[in-house]
């Protein structure tokens, strides 16, 4: 009922107008309506403010349309309105930041990243933690620089890569994030300028980043080497660059001490030890054809592996014993993998592939010495939709979203304009919220562990 | 000051290449007694020459062409004055120059093409410049100029005031830094600050009536022009500093700005400092106090601002380039900008005497501040040429980056930003026909966006693109004056929403849904792609007749139209500072609510007329002026009746009854006004060390279907008398503001007051720097005032008593 409302609603209308004397035109015209809960405006956020833990503790999610320039935040567990939010272009991306607190609202093509606070956070009172909960809001925070691509979201900090252009000859870039800067509106946040162009991806280490390198004479915009640099207040300095190569570099992540990225001909592994970095090839195993490489990384604070995506192949990596092991996943129709990912505080691992279905593994990596128990034990397959895949509108896919606090995970489905929740213990959905627009990018926001006070803000 | 030297070596450059060629006229300048007066500037009017009289009154001036020349006089305590000749070809020798004396300070405008001045020109200007800046020099613009004839302050608490020029202001009075727009949001909110700095300037120019002739669109009510040195014309080294302290707001202020340079660069550097606490009051700040309120302090007032300004310039030998660069930081509190009101905190017991300490935790409950800042980049230029039709190129260009972010308990709850940038050029040609003028081209580019709670304003992107022209001429003892200019004022935002507004009368509530879309759960918010394309003119003609030795009269009428500004057209949400909920005229209101405007919507359009009577020479003087300004389609803020939520959602649903959280919702309309009055200035010279001047101001701004506009300026006459000899100055000056009782609707009438002032400096020499100490004491009676034209009139009053002590030193 709400979509025939909306595609009525979406019909442009023009106005044009003209008065006398040659003095003023004006041409006005319509765009798609923004939806809004109508329990929105009366009562609901009063309701909010004097909720105590249940709404809190389980976040909010960002939501962006496929083909439209505003965000929603909708409270969690109801999943309904809290805010919508114009930002500038149709979002690209949206990634949670370090703390789970701000949404990156990426506008790629537009050089721009605006931020929205998703109004959830906790304070370090030294002898406790204290949550709070506010509105959410559009932050004066944004980013502008050339083409903001790669997100890596690590113990409290975001690393954002800029890959510049190579038309226009903007060199690409790296900006590292706290809460704090995206909520203080700071503009000395360190930031690391590079002399190319490329298609990178850097790993930010508390003051040390691993951002990637490229020669400037490539033919290639994709980087073959990894650099470590140092921050020094507002800018970072090339401390080493690693002699292993990495061709064709795509793919990054991190856990508690090995940073890694996918090369053509493997992994390359970064362990830290202090302040200590070194660098070691993990090369492919012979269950590579030509064509295959790892593209694509996953990692956990806490987990011991890595996941490693190379097409619709999976592959569990171990950093500290140097193994990499297919994983079988069961593809079945699948073909691609559309959002993956460690969940409920690392004891599972997600896939999202593009026939709509989530295939849940328990994660076993902590005790995992010298036990025979595989690191990832395949638990279900969960398929959230029955529609003809064919009738994907252009451009969309199903996205994941993760909960950092709980059991739950998020689907979205842009051919039904649905938003699944899944719990991952029980392996089915537990609710499903029709959308009054073909939803698009979504990630969690909130506080991933919870403490006993709440303040309301 | 540049140009004396430059000219000079232009004069002696062209006599070595062509002496045979050069006209010249040499004579003497003298005063009524036939004293030689030293110091003259001698500018060829229509030509790049100035010669400045030497020590025995005597110039030459050259490279004349044959036939008629016109020379202009100008020189301190003296009008200025135009002589014209016939140039035969063996040119005039002996001529001699006669000055008349004046009590009027007379000061160039540099915001007009035309030559003008407070005595000269056909639109009334004033200028505050020198020792009188250093002293009125406030932390806002509109509180340096308050006492200016003609200018109101719209008083914001001390930190935001913005000057009101003949009851105009906001996007009717443009606020130009030398001459390009100060690139600020001051004009959309009276609780934003104009991001300009009066400690550093040389001098404040006033444009009282439309300027729209050579600023556009934004200045159908005036321009404020600060000038400062940032790019040097000049290279001569020289300072000037400052240091004050403030009793009534514990401001302090170091301020300094230096000039030098080698060669043919000229360099300059300022800096500034002023910080100050809220200010203390004798009674009450709220009007009506609440049971808990406490005496002596308009809270949330305090303020601190830095700025620093680099500018370099190429010193040519027929002018100038230069570059600056400027930063101004601040921070400021905002008051009355409480949300619903206190808090409702009932452990305040201290309502017999304003205990401090107590007084400041008050303070701290409700701190909404705003953060500023500004970059800002200008290049300017003069050219000069010394054949051929064309006589001058001055180009002017400007780059400025504006945010502000309004900070509420710690968070950012709205952040404006404005990024624009300005260019001009002007092309000024010989003269042709006894005809002096040129064509100038300008254009404007300005990317606004309001973020945010307050964010009343959806983003836009306004461009101006505009061709001026202006011409005069003397016939006789007339001087005319023409000008027209067409602009295209463009503004585009493609994100203008158009909420449900759940606004509702205070009987009924919120009844309004039978929108064909209304079952249950979902509303919308319409959104629409705005474009809006405008092209005002502006038509003018000015004449000065010197009708007897010492006397003029100046007459203007003039056409201006005005583009309503984004966010006069676009706003739908509320305004904190204005305490209104305020929606553009791109909306109308009907039965079910707010919908889209389908009228076209209209130019402003001036009609404007203006006489001015002056005396200029002997030991009396006087400018007498009369203005009537019939404005057709005069935007202003229509109260609809209906209340909406103020955005905050802490009160959301209980308090529907009372208007706690809620705002009036105000409409921009359009209705035809008409605007008169009458300003005059009169100075004697008493004898040697006194001088005595009177001024007073009236203004009436009526609707023409009835009623009055708000906040216009009450009946102001002021009376002062000063006191120069040897190294002793002072002043004591009493300004009487009266009773305004023309009140628009839903408007209280102010009841009068009366201003006491007074200073006292002393100067002397310490090596080769000139000190000045001084005293300055403002409401001495310890006034409780309110301003009429202040938005916070019922929150805050006008400061107490205050008294200032300073330095400040030059060579």
């Amino acid at each position: 009922m709400l979509q025939t409302k909306l595609t009525m609603l979406a019909v442009l209308i023009s106005v044009s107008l003209l008065s006398g004397c040659g003095d003023s035109t004006t041409t006005i015209i319509e765009k798609d309506p923004i939806a809004v809960d109508d329990d929105h405006d009366h009562g609901d956020d009063h309701d909010d403010e004097h909720d105590h833990g249940a709404e809190g503790s389980a976040g909010r999610l960002v939501i962006s349309a496929i083909d439209n320039d505003f965000v929603q935040v909708l409270t969690l567990p109801e999943k309904t309105e809290l805010e919508t939010f114009l930002v500038t272009a149709t979002p690209s991306a949206i990634v949670a930041s370090g703390d789970n607190r701000y949404a990156a609202i990426v506008q790629r093509n537009q050089d721009l990243v605006q931020f929205i606070d998703g109004g959830l956070w906790q304070e370090d009172h030294v002898d406790h933690m204290d949550d709070f909960q506010a509105a959410p809001r559009l932050m004066p925070f944004q980013l502008a620089q050339v083409r903001p691509t790669h997100f890596s979201a690590a113990d409290g900090q975001l690393a954002v890569f800029f890959d510049g252009n190579a038309t226009t000859g903007a060199a690409a870039g790296v900006a590292v994030l706290t809460d704090a800067d995206i909520g203080e509106d700071s503009s000395n946040y360190p930031q690391l300028s590079l002399t190319t162009h490329q298609h990178g991806a850097a790993q930010a280490r508390g003051e040390y980043l691993l951002s990637t390198i490229r020669d400037e004479n490539s033919s290639t915009t994709l980087p073959d080497q990894v650099g470590l640099y140092h921050q020094h207040d507002d800018h970072f300095d090339l401390e080493e660059t690693f002699a292993v190569s990495c061709p064709n570099l795509h793919g990054s992540a991190q856990n508690h001490d090995f940073i890694a990225f996918g090369c053509t001909d493997g992994v390359l592994l970064i362990e830290q030890v202090g302040d200590t970095f070194t660098a070691s090839k993990l090369a492919n195993t012979e269950d590579f054809t030509d064509t295959m490489r790892i593209g694509t990384l996953a990692g956990d604070h806490s987990a011991g592996h890595f996941i490693g995506i190379a097409g619709s192949a999976v592959f569990a990596i171990h950093a500290e014993d140097a193994e990499m092991e297919l994983l079988d996943w069961q593809a079945d129709a699948a073909t691609a993998i559309w959002g993956y990912g460690f969940a409920e505080q690392g004891e599972k691992f997600v896939l999202l592939d593009n026939t709509g279905t989530l295939t849940i593994f328990n994660y076993h990596g902590h005790e995992h010495a010298g036990e025979a128990e595989p690191a990832f034990e395949f638990v279900a397959k969960l398929p959230l939709t029955a529609a003809d895949l064919a009738d994907m509108p252009a451009g969309a896919r199903f996205q994941l979203a993760i909960s950092a606090a709980d059991d739950k995970v998020y689907v979205t489905d842009p051919i039904a304009n649905q938003l699944h929740t899944v719990d991952l213990h029980d392996a089915e959905v537990v609710s499903t919220k029709q959308l009054s627009f073909t939803p698009h990018r979504l990630t969690w926001l909130g506080v991933a562990n919870p403490s006993d006070d709440h303040h309301d803000h | 000051m540049f140009k004396k030297t430059m000219i000079a070596s232009v004069v002696a450059a062209g006599m070595l290449a062509s002496p045979l060629m050069a006209e010249t006229i040499s004579g003497v300048v003298t005063d009524e007694n036939g004293q030689p007066v030293a110091g003259a500037e001698v500018s060829v009017i229509g030509e790049n020459q100035l010669i400045v009289t030497d020590a025995n009154g005597r110039f030459t001036v050259t490279n004349l062409r044959t036939g008629e020349a016109e020379l202009h006089i100008e020189a301190r305590r003296f009008g200025h004055r135009n002589f014209r000749f016939d140039v035969p070809a063996q040119g005039l020798s002996d001529v001699s120059l006669t000055l008349l004396s004046s009590t009027i300070e007379v000061i160039d405008v540099t915001a007009s093409p035309f030559h003008a001045s407070a005595t000269e020109s056909s639109l009334p200007v004033s200028v505050l410049a020198g020792d009188a800046l250093k002293m009125r020099q406030a932390a806002t613009l509109g509180d340096t100029l308050k006492n200016e004839v003609g200018v109101h302050s719209n008083f914001y608490g001390n930190v935001a005031s913005s000057p009101i020029i003949r009851g105009l202001d906001g996007p009717r009075v443009l606020i130009t830094q030398n001459g390009l727009d100060a690139g600020d949001a001051s004009r959309i909110g009276p609780d934003h600050s104009v991001a300009s700095e009066t400690s550093t300037a040389t001098q404040i120019e006033v444009l009282r009536g439309p300027a729209t002739l050579f600023y556009g669109s934004g200045a159908i009510g005036g321009v404020v022009n600060v000038v400062d040195q940032r790019i040097p014309t000049d290279n001569t080294t020289r300072a000037e500093w400052m240091v004050q302290r403030e009793s009534v707001n514990d401001e302090k202020l170091a301020s300094g700005s230096l000039v030098s340079g080698v060669d043919n660069i000229g360099l300059y550097i300022d800096g500034f400092w002023r910080d100050n606490d809220s200010y203390r009051i004798p009674g009450f700040a709220e009007a009506q106090p609440d049971d808990d309120a406490v005496k002596g302090r308009v809270d949330n007032t305090a303020a601190t601002a830095k700025g620093f300004t680099l500018g370099g310039s190429v010193l040519l030998d027929n002018g100038f380039i230069g570059l600056s660069y400027g930063r101004l930081d601040r921070e400021y509190g905002i008051p009355g900008h409480s949300h619903g009101g206190h808090g409702g905190d009932d452990e305040h017991e201290g309502h017999d005497h304003g205990d401090h300490d107590e007084h400041e935790e008050h303070g701290a409950e409700e701190e909404v501040y705003a953060d500023l800042t500004q970059n800002r980049y200008q290049l300017l230029s003069e050219l000069n040429i010394n054949s051929g039709f064309i006589r001058a190129i001055n180009t002017k260009l400007a780059f400025t980056d504006y945010q502000h972010s309004e900070i509420e308990n710690g968070e950012i709850g709205t952040t404006f930003k404005n990024r624009s940038h300005e260019a001009r050029i002007e092309v000024l040609h010989r003269t042709f026909q006894d005809w002096r003028g040129g064509i100038s081209l300008h254009y404007k580019f300005s990317d606004f966006e309001a973020l945010g709670e307050e964010a009343f304003t959806p983003p836009s992107e306004t461009e101006m693109l505009a061709l001026g022209w202006v011409e005069e001429r003397h016939i006789g003892d007339w001087l005319l004056q023409l000008g027209a200019r067409v602009e295209r004022v463009t503004v585009e935002a493609p994100n203008v929403v158009l909420p449900e507004l759940a606004a509702h009368g205070h009987d009924e509530h919120g009844a309004e849904d039978e929108h064909d879309h209304g079952h249950g759960g979902t509303e919308y918010i319409r959104v629409f792609d705005v474009k809006q394309r405008f092209t005002p003119y502006s038509l003018s003609a000015g004449a000065v007749w010197d009708f007897a030795a010492g006397y003029n009269i100046g007459l203007s009428a003039s056409h201006s139209q005005r583009a309503p500004s984004a966010a006069e057209l676009l706003s739908f949400g509320p305004h904190i500072s204005t305490a209104s909920y305020e929606i553009g005229a791109l909306f109308v209101q009907d039965e079910h609510g707010f919908e889209l405007n389908t009228q076209p919507i209209e130019l402003e359009k001036s009609n404007n007329l203006d006489i001015t009577l002056r005396k200029f020479s002997g030991n009396t003087g006087f400018v007498l002026n009369a203005f009537y300004n019939r404005i057709d389609n005069y935007y202003y803020q229509k109260n609809t009746g209906l209340f909406a939520e103020d955005g905050h959602e802490e009160h959301a649903a209980e308090a529907a009854d009372e208007h706690e959280g809620e705002m009036p919702v105000y409409l921009f309309a359009a209705a035809d006004v008409t605007l008169h009055g009458l300003e005059a200035q009169y100075v004697w010279q008493i004898n040697d060390p006194f001088k005595l001047t009177l001024q007073g101001d009236y203004i009436r701004a009526r609707l023409q279907d009835g009623g009055d506009l708000p906040r216009t300026p009450p009946l102001r006459i002021a009376a002062e008398i000063g006191y120069e000899q040897d190294a002793i100055s002072a002043d004591l000056r009493a300004t009487r503001y009266f009773k305004q009782n023309k009140v628009a609707e839903m408007e209280q009438a102010t009841a009068g007051y009366t201003l006491l002032d007074a200073s006292v400096s002393y100067r002397f020499d310490v090596g080769l720097q000139e000190l000045t100490f001084y005293l300055k004491g403002q409401n001495l009676t310890n006034q409780t005032a309110r301003v009429h034209t202040s938005f916070l009139k019922d929150l805050a009053p006008l400061p107490g008593r205050s008294l200032a002590v300073g330095l400040r030193g030059r060579f």
